[in-house]
């Protein structure tokens, strides 16, 4: 059977002012009718612009088609003129789901105005047609009262709900191949699963042939049926999703699948040190939307009532998804922000309540690591300064001392010397992480909090900054606060968890075992959203239904309610209170509450 | 050791400058502009030695050749005290060059720091300063020019500050947007983890980072400050007799512009050509430095 | 949008309160003695104290601001010096001849300047571009003043075909009796159906429309064609493209829409420009306007006089700046 959709030879360049740069070179690659083709490959190693050189929306000047043939349907797509493009093929024929939905819907008219156009043109109906065509599409893609969304404007939707509208928009084109670029890329896992499987649903009812591309291998070989790894714009392997998981050829590949695989661990022992950090009853509200004229506002609960306990030398994590409140957490505990009310004890005393140069103590041992690895950095200042910036507010020394300080952190974190006299822009997302954790080692603190420290930056990279973060801890005896959404670093590293849903922590223990057997319904779903590799199908996903509700008025009683699928009439009024289970085991659940027969006491 | 933290430091910039150089090759216009402004820069130095009759930039003339069409002794012609105009043309762009950019400067020493204090510290601060700038602001600038002026008296500096004071606020309103986006970046939330002071951050962190579109747009605004001197020597309120200023020419020039025509066209040539050089150049710095320019 | 609105406005109060200081101080703390302009060069003593009582000079100064702004909300803005006419009522005979002019050459530079800077973003980096590109930034490098005496020169002088100066032929002023409905003659004549007046205004208008208009236009392409480029590189653009709707739907519907914003702050800036610019030519077209009252005012340092109209124009940018703030404030994107 001849392909669907190949590419032969596909050579292109990209001019630089520094020279030509080359960034796709396929010698090969074949799409069947009707199947799933995965492309996996790291941030610049050429997705996107293969994904726009097919539908021939390359930006030319400055990319150049060099050589090469794209055959589709039996003819070259690279020789045909932009107009018939435009007529025969965009939309009607091949459509694209884009990566980010925020920027890809134009933001001043509604949804529907959007969709109407976008069907009118490509299915050739009048108006009315096109408008019940287009809300038959967004319950396709099953988003809730289609009518009314019509009416919105972007902004006014959740990112699932967005990226949900585009897959509508997709197909509402009517074509037969969908280009998938990161469909998922900015969701949460649970949100990530849900359309997933929507979308595999879609493809299966109307066989519409996907080519789809990511950047996660266990994402790729859980949708896809055959997979090509793209490295530097080469598809260094390619093979059916089966054999390139148990048989892989190259390193790179066979790097991939190490990095995504779980490695036994063994169990830990409990730890009995000294209390460092107590988190008591802490709550941030924040107010928005206050009116001129009127008293009242909203309030953005973000932080609803959290305790922790933290002891000298481990590692905790604070897992959620996006909104749970687990960075405004660490920014109250880091006083970045004051507390709406509750205490952050820290060796005894709480820190809202300090005195200036107590407080300055506190700052001192308690460093962050954030995210962002570019713009955590100034850009506009030199590596060391940097890196020496902590050691100046809070220490006195010469600055001969600070030089060598400088550089004996650098040599820690597995940098050269010479970076010292660097920009930031010079380095690669990992490197920048390393000066970020030189920056929070310099002042000796007792905790590092990590937020989220590796989600911006490349595979290659992560493995080696969670390295990094083991033997730091395993030389310097540091106590961590890791936060992460992505449960393979806090697997590897974490020895307490604390998983936390808008606002309040549902779950708290020891990682290894909760990672056997999660007993919260939320963390039961969340695990089980996440793609693996063990899991080959997208049935092997779990769903939960809904959207996270808006922080602002959160669910009465349990917040998880509304989404629960253990869901009993006490949860929809009465909060759960956080009770032991097992041993150091504490949950907050009614359901559990009846499992267990009530009775444990309730600590904390 | 010395030679190659030197080189260290050096290389990035080498490599940015170089990005500038190559764009800059691509667009002629910008070019053009970049050489006519140095041209103009050596004028304003040497204008002084090397014109023809340097002695008609004060006063001092020769009253017999008043009002002379353009001839080869004197090649814009003579005024109405029979100065050479090509002197004190030549001469004017010293003027112009040295109370544009000053102006300009004074104005960014006044606007940044207010700016970034506003966008950093929000809350009543920056409500106050906003005010204040607003108040500013709703004064059209010549207006506000006028007002100054005719209090402080008539002169080429009070011209100058009178400019500073209009323009101000518009850099103000810049720094203050950067700023307000700059402080949720995440180095600015590390420097206040790490217990830097705000002053530490405003000053070190989040001007730094401001500098460039300023000076971007500083540099489009130095044709507009020149105009803007210009109009308000035409209308007497800045530079005064004898000074040689270009718009002060003009205005004289009225008075016998339908028989001297060269009287008027000349300095008005001259600003037309030196704050269309600035103009161009200004722009085609902004789109140059533009980081979407660049990235490409 | 309510509460918008009434923020706005109320800011916009405080700030008209902050103008006002500023104008009193300039207008009463200052150096030389009102008083002695009032009465003349040649008064007396008695003269010259009499005249500081009528001005209300013997209060102590903050009684004489709160005078001030209670005097400014009746909209009275005080004695001219030199004419020792009401301000208010000088102010009302010139405006109308500015706004005219303001008026005409603001939509002549919208018209020509919004589409020519559609199409430079459109045909970015090809010769229109560049062509239009020089012609813009010509435009606004032009001295306004200069400009005029040069179409003088040119079409008076060389050329006979347009006049001088003025509003009307001499001629008109001496045998016809001008319409004075609104007080902008363009208008009136047109109101009365008096064709002929009509026709001759329309002739005078030209030069000095024409020449205030240059430096909006080149403000106005410059912007457009910026803000209609930031749009065109937007990621939805691409997506658009992808959906096979067509070139020009993508530029004049979905593009355009999104510079409201910016398109609206231009427009407005604009109108204060040429504003501004009028001022600059008055002189040179003898156009009886507001600009030519300043200039007057100035040069005798009639306080009264410039801070009246400075209020004035306070007032009409405050008033402009609340403006542009609604017309973003349409934007869907912006949250009330």
């Amino acid at each position: 059977m001849s392909s669907y959709l190949e590419i032969k030879k596909l050579v292109i360049n990209h001019k630089t002012f520094e020279g030509i740069r080359n960034v796709i070179d396929i010698d090969s690659l074949k799409i069947k009718k009707g199947k799933t083709y995965g492309i996996v490959g790291e941030s610049g190693a050429g997705k996107t612009i293969l994904a726009l050189t097919i539908l021939g929306l390359l930006q030319t000047p400055p990319g150049k088609i060099e050589s090469g043939e794209i055959i589709f349907e039996g003819e070259n797509l690279l020789k045909k003129s932009n107009k018939v493009l435009r007529e025969s093929i965009r939309g009607n024929k091949i459509s694209m789901i884009f990566q980010d939905p925020m920027s890809s819907l134009n933001p001043v008219f509604t949804i529907g105005y959007q969709m109407i156009q976008i069907i009118k043109k490509n299915q050739n109906l009048k108006k009315d047609d096109a408008r019940l065509k287009a809300v038959e599409m967004l319950d396709i893609v099953k988003l809730p009262d289609a009518k009314s969304t019509l009416r919105k404007y972007p902004h006014e939707l959740s990112g699932g709900q967005r990226q949900r509208v585009i897959i509508a928009m997709a197909l509402s084109c009517g074509a037969e191949l969908l280009i998938a670029d990161e469909p998922t890329r900015n969701l949460d896992v649970t949100i990530q699963s849900s359309i997933l499987k929507t979308l595999k649903e879609i493809q299966n009812k109307m066989n519409v042939t996907v080519l789809f591309i990511a950047n996660n291998l266990s994402l790729v070989a859980t949708f896809c049926d055959k997979v090509g790894i793209l490295k530097d714009g080469k598809i260094i392997e390619e093979n059916d999703v089966h054999s390139i998981l148990t048989q892989p050829k190259m390193d790179y590949t066979k790097f991939l699948i190490n990095s995504v695989t779980d490695v036994k661990k063994e169990p830990k022992k409990s730890n009995n040190s000294e209390i460092i950090l107590e988190v008591k009853n802490l709550k941030k509200y924040f107010e928005i939307n206050k009116k001129f004229f009127s008293k009242k506002s909203d309030f953005v609960k973000a932080v609803d009532g959290v305790d922790l306990t933290i002891r000298k030398g481990d590692i905790i994590g604070i897992v959620g998804e996006s909104g749970c409140g687990k960075s405004t957490l660490v920014n109250t505990i880091l006083n970045l922000h004051k507390p709406t009310s509750g205490e952050v004890i820290f060796k005894g005393k709480n820190i809202f309540e300090l005195e200036k140069q107590e407080l300055d103590h506190v700052r001192k041992n308690i460093q962050i690591v954030f995210q962002d690895p570019f713009w955590s950095l100034n850009p506009r200042w030199l590596v060391k300064d940097i890196i020496a910036e902590p050691i100046l507010v809070h220490e006195n020394i010469s600055s001969t001392e600070l030089l060598s300080r400088v550089k004996n952190l650098l040599k820690m974190v597995g940098l050269n010397d010479s970076a010292a006299y660097k920009y930031p822009h010079e380095f690669s997302g990992g490197q920048r992480q390393r000066i970020a954790i030189a920056r929070a080692l310099s002042v000796e603190p007792e905790i590092i909090v990590l937020d989220e420290p590796t989600s911006a930056i490349d595979v290659v990279s992560q493995v080696q900054i969670l390295q990094l973060l083991k033997d730091l801890k395993k030389d310097l005896d540091l106590t961590n606060i890791l936060i992460s959404h992505d449960l393979s670093v806090v697997h590897d590293l974490c020895d307490k968890l604390h998983i936390m849903y808008l606002g309040k922590i549902v779950e708290y223990g020891e990682a290894n075992r909760i990672f056997q057997k999660p007993l919260h319904p939320y963390t039961i779903a969340l695990f089980e959203s996440i793609p693996t590799l063990e899991k080959s199908n997208v049935n092997d996903l779990a769903q939960i239904v809904g959207e996270v509700p808006s922080a602002i008025n959160p669910p009465e009683g349990c917040r998880f309610h509304t989404r629960c699928p253990r869901v009993m009439e006490k949860c929809k009024t009465q909060i759960p209170l956080m009770k032991e289970f097992e041993s150091d085991r504490i949950v907050a659940c009614f359901a559990l509450e009846n499992d267990y027969g009530r009775n444990n006491e309730s600590i904390k | 050791m010395k030679n190659i933290i030197n080189i260290d430091l050096i290389k990035p910039k080498i490599k940015e400058a170089k990005l500038s150089l190559y764009l800059l090759k691509k667009d002629k216009l910008t070019r053009i502009a970049l050489y006519l402004s140095i041209f103009l820069f050596i004028l304003a130095l040497v204008g002084y030695w090397i014109v023809p009759y340097p002695q008609h930039i004060a006063d001092e003339a020769n009253s017999i050749n008043k009002l002379q069409p353009p001839s080869m002794e004197y090649f814009f012609g003579t005024d109405e005290l029979g100065r050479d105009i090509f002197s004190r043309v030549i001469y004017g762009t010293r003027i112009s060059l040295i109370t544009g950019l000053f102006s300009v400067g004074l104005a960014l020493l006044i606007g940044i720091p207010l700016g970034a204090i506003a966008g950093t510290m929000g809350g009543w601060i920056d409500e106050l300063i906003m005010r204040i700038t607003d108040i500013f602001l709703s004064f059209p600038p010549l207006l506000l020019a006028i007002a100054v002026v005719s209090v402080l008296g008539p002169s080429l500096q009070n011209a100058m500050l009178a400019i500073s004071l209009s323009w101000w606020p518009w850099y103000a309103r810049l720094v203050r947007g950067q700023a307000i986006s700059l402080k949720e970046r995440k180095f600015v939330q590390a420097a206040k983890a790490i217990g830097s002071s705000n002053f530490k951050i405003i000053f070190k962190h989040i001007i730094p980072n401001t500098v460039s579109p300023v000076i971007v747009q500083a540099s489009m605004d130095i044709g507009g400050v020149i105009l803007t001197i210009a109009s308000l020597s035409f209308l007497g309120l800045g530079a005064q007799a004898p000074t040689p200023e270009w718009g002060l020419m003009i205005s004289t020039s009225r008075n016998y512009f339908l028989n001297a025509w060269w009287y008027s066209i000349f300095p008005g040539l001259a600003i037309f050509i030196t704050v269309l050089t600035f103009n161009l150049l200004g722009d085609g710095l902004r789109e140059i430095l533009d980081p979407k320019t660049r990235k490409n | 949008m309510l509460s918008y609105i009434s923020k706005r406005l109320f800011l916009g109060i405080i700030v008209l309160l902050g103008v006002a200081v500023i104008t009193f101080t300039i207008a009463r703390v200052i150096p030389s003695d009102p008083a002695v302009k009032w009465a003349g060069s040649r008064a007396t003593e008695e003269q010259i104290e009499a005249a500081r009582e009528t001005l209300g000079l013997n209060d102590p100064l903050p009684i004489q601001f709160i005078n001030y702004i209670k005097d400014l909300l009746k909209g009275d803005l005080g004695y001219s010096l030199r004419t020792h006419q009401p301000v208010a009522q000088e102010l009302k005979t010139f405006i109308p001849a500015t706004l005219e002019l303001v008026f005409i050459s603001f939509i002549i530079a919208i018209l020509l300047g919004i589409p020519l800077g559609i199409y430079s973003a459109y045909m970015k980096n090809q010769l229109l571009d560049h062509v239009s590109r020089l012609f813009s930034i010509g435009a606004v490098s032009l001295p306004t003043f200069w400009i005029a005496l040069i179409f003088q020169l040119i079409f008076y002088n060389y050329l006979g075909i347009l006049p001088l100066g003025g509003r009307v032929s001499t001629e008109i002023t001496i045998l016809y009796e001008l319409p004075d409905i609104t007080g902008m003659l363009l208008l009136d004549s047109a109101l009365v159906g008096d064709w002929y007046i009509f026709k001759d205004a329309l002739i005078h208008m030209i030069l000095p429309c024409i020449t205030v208009a240059l430096y909006p236009i080149g403000l106005v392409a410059r912007m457009t064609r910026s803000a209609l480029l930031e749009v065109l590189n937007e990621d939805y653009i691409i997506a658009e493209k992808s959906y096979g709707l067509s070139q020009n739907k993508i530029l004049w519907v979905y593009a355009l829409k999104n510079t409201i914003g910016p398109t609206a702050i231009v427009v407005t800036l604009s109108f204060g420009y040429t504003l501004m610019n009028t001022f600059l030519v008055e002189a040179i077209f003898s156009w009886p306007g507001l600009g030519n009252y300043v200039a007057t005012s100035v040069v005798t340092l009639d306080y009264p006089a410039i801070m009246g109209a400075t209020i004035f124009s306070a007032v009409t940018y405050i008033l402009l700046n609340l403006l542009a703030d609604i017309i973003i404030a349409l934007d869907p994107r912006v949250r009330l």
